[in-house]
């Protein structure tokens, strides 16, 4: 069927494609059991055509699963053909290269049958808390360190749920209940959505998604080529040290732009190494791909199209392009640094869309047993500012390019027996600027859990800040004490009970030159207690006694 | 026939055994790896009721004392009702197994005339299990690889395929995990056949009563000596090292007419180390260590070990529980046996054992010349404690059965050149009997990569003790590049290097001086012992003997 759809009824179908998404993600968070789904949405859900094209994707994601969601359909595609899958079938992986690049995320593909044929597919991933091995941290040396891989397998045939491979998983991980209750909630989620496509497909007399798909996909695709073309040819290069484990990494880009195409070559970035920052492929093109999209075309939604025209290459062995048997736990830690140097890289030839380098997201592993004994193992996620753009300060304590909620107190209190003594603004950490950028937290957590605990922190931007754009400043680095003495941001420790972990949250860089910034915006800032006068004077020139006679 | 006279259960038994032996060369030859070539396995029959019968007499002695739990463990959960001819059952649980994830226990029910007549089982130590490895310093269970519950491998003929990928994707050396696997799947399918072929040729139905027999008069031989022994209770206590400070074992051996307890209260707990040892291997331990005193003359079976009780307090490294690191339980699970023979030398003088050197372990993990990678074990050994009447051998390990492994097989597996291997002279304990010997091995990484070796040996610290006036062996001592370096941690060694193994010697029995001139004489000739330490330790001139011989 080559039937056009109008414009009208092309949008109007297309929302109707992310809302089933939405649905999907609210299902998978209430149905989920850990609060890395439930509190910090670390998930995405993506829909698919018979092709195993992306087409939709839940408005709550993380960036980094809508780019691998679309290899990994494709990897599934080639083990089992469409032929060799039956109705009520659901494939489960956590692959890394098939994958998200580590092993806590696991996905599951549920395909989509219509009168005996595949219509399409429903993809949900989400972290699971544990998945075994020696945590969640950056200094595991290579992947057997990294707990139960489960290759591409089916965990439901035509209904029945492979019981053998959930006590499996369950032998293998820690906090069992909640990981087998996550990967169970997905399951679910892929159901629901399995429905709720039939449902709309039904409501809208749609033989086929064909006829759909195509229109969203050759949309989006022409409208990313339009902007790629938008962009004046050229290559346009970056470079930038990022902090490692025992020195800095290396990393290059040059993004060639020809007309309609684009291409970002990554040769000149440092080797992998032992430890567990190292980054597959997939998770580079994911990055790449979610960077470029912010940059050219934003308002539209993810789907194939949208990216199909970025080609990208890394070195072999390289940090960004990992090869077997590299750890990969805390990928993030090198990987969300492609999205700030593809901007850099792009600063001069689209200067008014360029953000100030973010603070980054900021995770803590933290293993233990609470008061009551019932051990846990979960993520503390909290975020650095977010970056200044044109005519926008950077939001504070914002992930980029990451999606996490932060952890709220009231749910992390309870479920791990630690205390969150404070939790307020870092003043003056954000960079200044026009626009500055966003403050980080200062966020003290207490072993009050009666046993010791293990925290894995899975930090950067301890050395290198966050840098500010086009005239700007940086945002302040980010410090981890325990007990009040600094520690490395990429360790694993031992609390013991009454010991204290400081997190000092790293600023966003900022935009424009902070002598432009108005100065209504300065006083704002310094009445809410964002920036001292002391700052306010030497970075922005803003006499606060001045000011406030300039205002009477 | 339900009753047997003496000379026909005498043929039977020792069918029994033989068609264990021929199930154990079966797995030797079809195995992959050369941890299986030395002999790390067991292969055990039982009856219906699921009571052992017979051993090979190549086997690992802890295997034996673990077997038939785990018989009962796999029939709890598969009972014998549910299972089918071509069924084929696995696990590797720590506390349901032997103790540590890297044996596979693999069983098969045989079938006769549609009847379950009895059960073949199979244990191997398979070459790797994925985790961090084989080492003294895992921290818990989740970082020493892939759990294998009690699953089926085989559904009535059909492989578990999902179960192998599983494996395959999760251990370093996948095709030879997958073949040692295999091994045993077809090593108790030639278990069952010749089972029933056994029985169709001397025209039994059943299987029960013959076992009965068998039991029934080894249990009540075993009573037998036990009422020999003087009733009582005898106490040890030994300082065995570890990976941080030395832990203490403790038994009482309780005998009160034909009833024997032993108790290990007294022991330190558990360590964050992969030392601790479950209580299916106390349990192996001890029994063997009864057996060896008690009634060393008669094969293995479940009988002769019924009368051994034992408690050990939860908790303690003797009875460790999870989370609880187990990779090299042998450490201090070995010394049992020790620890025991030691409680019992004033009951029993005449047949208890000096201190063994004990057995020594390396595991290898690296790259050959031709790039394939290896992950294996080598196994060396200490010297035989000295017996009434026997001196022990040299590098024969105790209470293993571990073969060491061969030059030739192991430099062209692995590419480290054995560059010599000699007795290593004055390491047997000085005594009436003589300890027997270490070795000395050196090692050269020849394989033109890095190397890593996990030692995991004993007696550096405390070394073999000698009983009633024997005096110690020489502790054991590794070298890296000429300087002393621990035997139980990580040491990556450069293409090049080189590690000394300076095996342990075994304790000697009786006064040295007692020794007679002859066999003196013939040690210092073979080398064993120098003319320095003949004088200091036995006090034996032989100097002063000639010239006294020039004398006469």
């Amino acid at each position: 069927m080559t039937e056009r759809i109008d414009p009208v009824t092309l949008g109007i179908l297309w929302d109707r494609l992310i809302s089933i998404t939405n649905e999907i993600v609210e299902t998978l968070v209430r149905t989920s059991f850990s609060s890395i789904v439930r509190e910090s949405y670390d998930l995405a859900v993506v829909l698919f055509d018979a092709r195993g094209r992306s087409l939709a994707q839940g408005t709550f994601c993380q960036p980094v699963f809508i780019g691998t969601g679309p290899q990994t359909m494709k990897h599934v595609l080639r083990y089992f053909p469409p032929e060799s899958f039956g109705e009520g079938d659901v494939v489960i992986t956590n692959d890394v290269y098939m994958g998200t690049g580590h092993l806590w995320d696991v996905n599951l593909v549920r395909p989509v049958f219509r009168k005996g044929r595949i219509v399409g597919y429903a993809l949900t991933i989400s972290h699971l808390p544990d998945i075994g091995g020696r945590g969640m941290s950056a200094v595991n040396q290579d992947i057997h360190d990294e707990g139960l891989q489960i290759p591409l397998l089916k965990l439901v045939k035509a209904g029945t749920l492979n019981r053998e491979l959930v006590d499996l998983i369950r032998k293998n991980v820690r906090v069992s209940e909640q990981v087998i209750g996550d990967i169970l909630a997905n399951v679910t989620a892929t159901e629901v959505g399995g429905r709720l496509l039939l449902d709309f497909m039904d409501e809208y007399r749609l033989e086929d998604l064909a006829p759909l798909a195509d229109a969203i996909v050759s949309q989006s695709e022409r409208a990313m080529r339009e902007q790629i073309a938008a962009i004046p040819d050229g290559s346009y290069r970056n470079a930038i040290k990022i902090e490692g484990l025992d020195g800095p990494i290396d990393l290059a880009c040059r993004i060639d732009v020809a007309g309609d195409r684009l291409h970002v070559d990554y040769a000149g970035t440092g080797p992998q190494i032992r430890a567990g920052i190292n980054v597959p492929l997939c998770y580079t093109r994911a990055m790449t791909c979610f960077a470029l999209k912010c940059l050219v075309l934003p308002n539209i939604p993810n789907n194939e199209g949208s990216v199909n025209p970025i080609e990208l290459s890394a070195p072999d062995g390289s940090i960004l392009n990992c090869r077997p048997p590299a750890a990969s736990a805390a990928r993030m830690l090198v990987g969300h640094f492609v999205v700030p140097m593809i901007f850099g890289a792009l600063a001069d030839a689209l200067p008014h869309r360029v953000q100030g380098d973010p603070g980054m997201m900021n995770v803590l592993n933290v293993v233990g047993r609470r008061r009551d004994g019932e051990p846990f193992s979960t993520l503390f996620f909290s975020s650095g500012g977010f970056g200044a753009l044109a005519g926008l300060d950077g939001m504070s304590a914002t992930p980029a390019p990451a999606n996490m909620m932060c952890m709220p107190a009231e749910a992390w209190e309870p479920m791990t027996g630690m205390r969150v003594i404070r939790r307020n603004f870092r003043i003056d950490s954000g960079g200044a600027g026009e626009f500055r950028g966003g403050l980080g937290q200062e966020i003290e957590l207490r072993n009050d859990t009666g046993h010791p605990l293990t925290v894995m922190i899975l930090g950067s931007r301890t050395e290198f800040p966050a840098r500010g754009m086009r005239g700007a400043g940086n945002g302040m680095a980010r410090v981890f004490r325990i007990n009040g003495q600094p520690v490395h941001a990429k360790g694993r420790y031992e609390l013991q009970v009454g010991d204290t972990l400081l997190l000092e949250d790293s600023g966003a860089g900022g935009y424009g030159n902070p002598r432009a910034r108005a100065p209504e915006r300065i006083a704002s800032d310094l009445a809410e207690g964002l920036v001292s006068p002391e700052a306010a004077l030497r970075d922005y020139g803003f006499d606060v006694r001045r000011g406030r006679a300039a205002a009477e | 026939m339900t009753t047997f006279d003496p000379v026909t259960l005498g043929i039977l038994w020792d069918r029994l055994i033989s068609i264990t032996n021929e199930i154990v060369l079966t797995v030797v030859r079809t195995s992959f790896s050369s941890i299986v070539r030395s002999y790390d396995l067991a292969c055990v029959l039982f009856d219906a009721e699921g009571r052992s019968l017979a051993q090979g007499t190549f086997s690992v002695p802890v295997f034996i004392g673990t077997a038939p739990q785990t018989m009962r463990h796999m029939l709890a959960k598969f009972p014998p009702e549910t299972l089918r001819p071509g069924d084929v059952i696995v696990t590797n649980d720590i506390y349901m197994g032997t103790g540590h994830l890297w044996d596979v226990n693999v069983m098969r029910p045989a079938f006769h005339d549609g009847r379950l007549i009895g059960y073949a089982m199979s244990i191997t130590h398979l070459p790797d299990i994925g985790g961090r490895g084989f080492s003294a310093v895992n921290v818990d269970e989740y970082e020493e690889g892939l759990q294998i519950p009690i699953m089926k491998l085989v559904d009535q003929g059909r492989l578990n395929e999902e179960l192998i990928a599983i494996v395959r994707q999760n251990v370093r050396v996948p095709e030879q995990t997958v073949g040692d696997l295999m091994a045993n799947v077809t090593a108790v399918e030639v278990g069952c056949r010749e089972l029933v072929a056994f029985m169709e040729e001397y025209r039994i139905d059943d299987l029960r009563p013959l076992s009965q027999a068998i039991l029934s008069q080894s249990e009540r031989m075993m009573r037998r000596r036990i009422a020999d022994c003087p009733d009582g209770v005898y106490r040890n206590r030994i300082q065995v090292e570890s990976v941080g400070d030395p832990v203490t074992l403790a038994c009482a051996v309780s005998i009160a007419g034909d009833r024997l307890h032993v108790d290990f209260s007294g022991t330190s707990p558990s360590v964050p180390y992969s030392i601790n040892v479950p209580l299916c291997y106390t349990r192996a331990m001890t029994c063997f260590s009864m057996k060896a005193l008690l009634l060393p003359d008669i094969p293995n079976n479940e009988g002769s070990v019924n009368p051994i009780e034992l408690s050990a307090p939860v908790g303690s490294i003797l009875n460790c529980q999870p989370p609880a690191a187990t990779a090299a339980r042998f450490q201090i699970g070995h010394f049992v046996a020790p620890l025991i023979f030691g409680a019992l030398a004033e009951a029993l003088p005449d047949r208890v054992q000096a201190d063994p050197g004990m057995m020594n372990l390396l595991n290898v993990m690296g790259r050959r010349r031709d790039g394939r990678d290896f992950t294996t074990l080598y196994f060396s050994s200490g010297g035989f404690g000295a017996l009434l009447g026997y001196d022990g051998t040299a590098t024969t390990p105790a209470p293993s059965n571990m073969a060491v492994v061969a030059t030739e097989d192991w430099e062209a597996t692995t590419n480290i050149r054995v560059v010599r291997r000699e007795l290593r002279a004055d390491s047997g304990g000085a005594g009436e009997f003589r300890g027997g010997l270490g070795q000395v091995v050196e090692l050269v990484n020849d394989t033109g990569h890095p190397l890593t070796v996990f030692g995991m040996g004993a007696r550096t610290d405390f070394p073999a003790l000698g009983l009633q006036g024997g005096k110690p062996g020489a502790r054991r001592l590794y070298r890296l590049n000429g300087e002393a370096v621990s035997a139980k941690g990580r040491h990556e060694m450069r293409p090049g290097d080189r590690l000394e193994m300076l095996e342990s010697g075994a304790g000697g029995l009786g006064e040295p001086s007692r020794r007679p001139r002859q066999k003196l004489l013939q040690d210092i000739a073979e080398g064993f012992v120098t003319l320095g330490r003949a004088k200091a330790d036995y006090g034996f001139d032989l100097a002063m003997e000639q010239s006294g011989k020039a004398a006469e």
